[in-house]
């Protein structure tokens, strides 16, 4: 049952930013909810193993399985994240390490086995699969509430739950190219602050990503904390589909700092 | 025969009413005819290099691929607004309804990366990493230099051009709205300091349709040429605008029923209006010149009472008819016999031709009687050109009298002579080659090619023996060893594959720089490991093009200089060797590609054309020979066509000129139409020989007679034919233009020729019996007041 529990919770970190959880309080401004949807997801450290189904429009799968750490950088909403694919057999000890940064690139790290040592891998990836699913890094790590204009309107329900209709729109130029979003649509939980949903927008307007909340959670001991145990991506251009559900997960008080470094990367394996 | 010509005289006017409205609503349906090339309803589906592509379409993409470079006004391409300019093509063209998903490809693509060592730190970045941040464009040359694999293709080795590279989803509207489409978001985006240049088989697709509509326009002047030769024939207006009128409305109803049935017309089918035109119109000179001759030699002339001309029409109607109707059947039947072949163009062909014959005979037994009988008789006139036609048929006449053997033998020595042309023949197509040098589609696909290293592909499918087999390092040598092989030969202007993917990470992680030649990784374990890697960064779908997901197959992109299909067969050589070396135990080796495309479709098109020939030859044999009763007479109206084939065949070996699909569908007409001559000779011939005359007489007035509306007809059919030359920068209708008309001269006098010659060289052979047992058959009463004078001495002096 913990461990069921611990799984309910697992998914906060990784789909929080997308999907925004916080507690419930009576929102005072769309821009509050948005702040609230964004902060409430961060958790100081946490501990999980994950399993990625990727499907595309023919109905062919890959699995995945990543076991994941992750740690905020002191004082800041930014993790420190190493993962490590288990499944497929294939890629078995293929690591990485990302160091979110607040602007710019973040600082990756990449292990591979067959070589045996760790390179620093440079390249602008905000915009990049995050680990070959259909979110991108950006969509993982979540877009600070004060860098977008958001529009309240109005409320509706999804799945019996009632919901903020909120459209998000970013207010330079630059963020727009960074992210490759003109627009974001979502449906925030008015109890949890969760996005229930979220609907992704290109640069000529086209919907391309639609992210779901299938199953979502409180984090345990954490009050006010959400985790979405299972979660549904699909690109609305290719019809191409992630699904992820946490297998394990725990919301950890504190990590070494040495457990994020390029040598905990060529020896944790 | 004799109750519906007597019907159709009776009730001519609700006949020429009903025409009338059948005609307006064939002209409505005609409406809907559009041409249209669907590579797919034309390829023919179960050729290898068919079945490789459409593998690699279904598994990689990568078919129907539009390059369009663009160059700046500044010359190079490492600046901050071109590079964004390319971005907003690049985004502008995913944008087109018609450009497969995430095909869309430039050096600001995403997945586009430059992979190298900085430092020791592995740096895999695209180049709209550093457009996406204000201010100028650093690292944008270091980028090029780190990305060899992609110079070349997307940007020009020198830096002066990019190259967006899109892929167009299979329509079946055709290319044109394709290449309509893209120009349009080109030209909206209003960069006017960017000079873009577009090229690729699809280009050229929608060059072919748009020309290909042109028949449009050469049909009203094949019509205007066809006139001129029948009024310098006759003189009178009256021998133009009949067979004209009735030649137009067969080919408006066959167009009709082409436009209402919905298929379209493809490329090689849109001069089929012609071929019925000018079959129809062949029919009609022969029908009228038929009645003329008949009323020359009525006793009232040209004084005949309505009732007189009524019943010379019916009498002239009922004789000539049958010749009509079984010359028509031949061609008809011929041409429905192609229904049964594989390639759905030939099938078109045949049974749009097929049903254009019927219509033909249908308007002719039809139109002219009630027209006939409803105007007033005019008198031919003795023109220069009939003359000339005249003294020709005489002259062929008396040489054919004099030394048929030697004709004879003169002949068959010059059917040996283009006989060993054959031996010059090659097949080879290309797409460019159907437009002149000068032509704007060619001189934009020469200025392409100085920027890129092609706009031709040849695409290799490595399918591993194992599961999973491709991702290992043999496999990998194999194909990195197959690619080295290629960019040796002159032929090849760049290879592209999984493995110089693989090779720029193994460079980037091992501190190696960026370099053309490709080191393989020095595990399977490691090729799995970066293939893994490369699907779980940037996008999954980035490698999608170049392997499949399971690593059971890849692709190799070569892109060749030239679409010659020529250039093609030692290239597959070069493959099957090195792939029997290096791969034969580890993987299979399929090609595919626009080139082998086309190869396969020249391949098909001239084995299913040569087939098609065979069989309207037989055809055309068996249902003479039922008609006739006859073997031999079968064979005489044979004889002819295979003449004229051997002369086109061989003159084209002669010429060196290619083998292409439009000289297989050039024979493939010439001997559809051709055996007219040959049957309306010997049904004439079998007539006089029938009305008491001597075999030698018998084929003087043959001569006289049907040989010299056979004359005209092929003089007009010719030069209506010929008037496709007028569209001189696309050079199929050219080639089919000349070789029909050299197929219809050729045709008639072959058919003029030879079987005068062999009847009167033997005299007693089976040919002259089987005709004398036929007329005897159907003998009838000398006709009326017949001098027994040549008919060309009795027609000129009618006409004087």
């Amino acid at each position: 049952m913990r461990r069921a529990k611990r799984i309910a919770s697992s998914l906060a970190i990784m789909a929080a930013a997308v999907l925004g959880v916080a507690a419930a309080q009576d929102p005072v401004s769309v821009s509050e909810i948005m702040q609230k949807n964004f902060e409430a997801t961060i958790l100081p450290a946490t501990v999980a193993r994950y399993t990625f189904t990727l499907t595309d429009k023919s109905g062919s799968s890959m699995v995945r399985k990543v076991y994941s750490a992750t740690k905020l950088l002191n004082g800041t909403h930014h993790n420190r994240r190493l993962s490590r694919f288990e499944y497929p057999i294939d890629a078995k000890g293929i690591s990485s390490l990302i160091v979110e940064q607040e602007t710019g690139p973040d600082d990756l790290w990449v292990y591979l086995p067959a070589l045996k040592k760790a390179r620093r891998l440079i390249a602008d990836n905000k915009k990049d699969s995050f680990m070959g699913t259909d979110l991108s890094y950006a969509d993982v790590i979540g877009y600070p509430p004060e860098r977008w204009t958001h529009t309240l309107n109005g409320e509706s329900a999804e799945r019996g739950l009632p919901c903020w209709s909120i459209t998000s729109v970013p207010k330079e130029e630059s963020l727009r190219e960074q992210t490759g979003y003109s627009k974001r649509e979502s449906c925030i939980d008015e109890k949890s602050y969760v996005a229930l949903w979220v609907t992704f927008y290109d640069l000529q307007g086209k919907a391309v990503k639609r992210v779901d909340a299938k199953i979502i959670d409180q984090v345990p001991h954490t009050p006010g904390k959400y985790v979405v145990r299972s979660l549904r991506a699909e690109n609305l251009i290719d019809g191409h589909v992630t699904q992820i559900t946490a297998d394990q997960f725990s919301a950890a008080k504190a990590l070494p700092d040495d457990a994020f470094t390029e040598a905990a990367l060529e020896n944790a394996q | 025969m004799k109750s519906y010509v007597q019907a159709v005289i009776k009730y001519r006017k609700a006949v020429l009413v009903l025409m009338a409205i059948l005609a307006v609503a064939a002209a409505m349906a005609a409406q809907h005819l559009r041409v249209i090339i669907d590579l797919s309803k034309l390829m023919p589906q179960n050729h290898p290099y068919i079945v490789a592509t459409n593998e690699v379409q279904r598994d990689f993409g990568g078919k129907n691929i539009l390059f369009v470079a663009m160059e700046p006004a500044g010359g190079d391409i490492c600046n901050a607004d071109f590079l964004k300019q390319v971005r907003a093509v690049d985004k502008a063209l995913d944008a087109i309804p018609y450009s497969e998903s995430k095909s869309v490809t430039s050096i600001i693509t995403p997945k586009i990366r430059a992979v190298s060592n900085a430092g020791g730190d592995f740096s895999a970045r695209s180049l709209d990493d550093y457009v996406s941040h204000d201010g100028p464009v650093q690292g944008c040359r270091e980028f090029l230099n780190a990305a060899p694999i992609f110079s070349g293709l997307l940007f020009q080795p020198d830096h002066r051009a990019a190259t967006v590279v899109m892929e167009f989803k299979e329509s079946e509207k055709g290319y044109r709205p394709l290449l309509d489409a893209t120009q349009k978001a080109i030209n909206d985006l209003k960069f006017d300091d960017v000079q873009f240049t577009t090229g690729g088989a699809p280009r050229f697709i929608a060059e072919t349709e748009a020309r290909s509509d042109r028949v449009a326009i050469l049909l009203p002047i094949a019509i205007l040429i066809v006139a001129l030769v029948l009024y310098s024939a006759t003189g009178t207006r009256q021998a133009v605008f009949l067979p004209l009128l009735t030649a137009f409305t067969a080919m408006l109803f066959s167009a009709g029923i082409m436009g209402a049935s919905g298929v379209p017309l493809d490329v090689f089918n849109t001069t089929t209006p012609i071929l019925i035109f000018a079959v129809a119109a062949g029919h009609a000179v022969q029908l009228l010149s038929a009645f003329q001759e008949a009323v020359d030699s009525h006793p009232a002339g040209m004084a005949m009472t309505q009732g007189e001309k009524e019943a010379l029409l019916i009498k002239t109607m009922v004789t000539v008819s049958p010749v009509t109707i079984a010359a028509c059947l031949v061609a008809a039947i011929s041409f429905f016999s192609l229904t049964f072949f594989d390639l759905s163009t030939i099938r078109t062909f045949g049974l749009f031709s097929g049903i254009g014959i019927l219509c033909v005979l249908f308007v002719e037994l039809t139109l002219i009687p009630a027209i006939r009988v409803t105007l007033p008789i005019p008198r031919n006139k003795a023109t220069v050109a009939f003359s000339m036609a005249a003294k020709l048929i005489c002259r062929i006449d008396a040489v054919s009298k004099a030394n048929p053997k030697r004709i004879l033998i003169a002949y068959l020595g010059i059917a040996a002579l283009f006989l060993m042309g054959f031996t010059h023949l090659y097949p080879d197509n290309s797409l460019k080659q159907y437009f002149r040098h000068d032509a704007k589609v060619n001189q934009d696909d020469v200025h392409l090619a100085s920027l890129i290293a092609g706009t031709n592909q040849l695409l290799l499918v490595v399918e591993a023996k194992k599961p999973g087999g491709v991702a290992s390092k043999e496999t990998l040598a194999g194909i990195s060893a197959l690619q080295d092989v290629l960019e040796a030969d002159q032929r090849v202007g760049k290879t592209l594959s999984i493995a110089d993917y693989l090779s720029q990470m193994d460079r980037g992680f091992n501190g190696m720089a960026p370099g053309r030649g490709r080191t393989i990784p020095a595990s399977t374990d490691l090729i799995n490991q970066y293939l893994f890697m490369y699907s779980i960064g940037g996008s999954p779908k980035d490698l999608d093009g170049y392997i499949t997901p399971d690593h059971s197959k890849a692709y190799i992109a070569v892109i060749l200089r030239s679409d010659s299909t020529r250039d093609l067969q030692p290239l597959i050589d070069k493959i099957n060797q090195v792939s029997f070396l290096h791969l034969n135990s580890l993987a299979e080796v399929r090609i595919g590609g626009s080139v082998p495309e086309s190869a396969a479709l020249n391949e098909v098109m001239i084995k299913n054309k040569s087939l098609n020939v065979l069989q309207i030859a037989f055809v055309v044999f068996l249902v003479s020979a039922i008609l006739f009763r006859s073997i031999p007479l079968g064979l005489l109206v044979l004889a002819p066509l295979l003449g004229t084939t051997v002369f086109n065949l061989g003159l084209l070996g002669w010429v060196e000129a290619p083998l292409n699909i439009p000289a297989a569908l050039g024979s493939a007409l010439a001997i559809g139409i051709g055996a007219d001559f040959a049957i309306y000779m010997l049904y004439r011939i079998r007539k006089e020989l029938g009305r008491g005359l001597e075999l030698d007489e018998a084929i003087s007035e043959g001569l006289a007679s049907a040989g010299l509306a056979s004359v005209f007809v092929a003089f007009a059919v010719a030069l209506g034919y010929g008037t496709l030359v007028v569209s001189y920068d696309f050079l199929p209708h050219a080639w089919l233009g000349g070789f029909i008309a050299s197929s219809m001269l050729a045709s008639v006098f072959s058919a003029l020729l030879l079987i005068p010659c062999v009847v009167r060289a033997y005299p007693t052979g089976p040919v002259a019996r089987a005709l004398l047992l036929a007329a005897r058959a159907d003998a009838v009463p000398p006709r009326l007041g017949a001098t027994h004078e040549p008919m060309i001495k009795h027609e000129l002096a009618v006409r004087r």
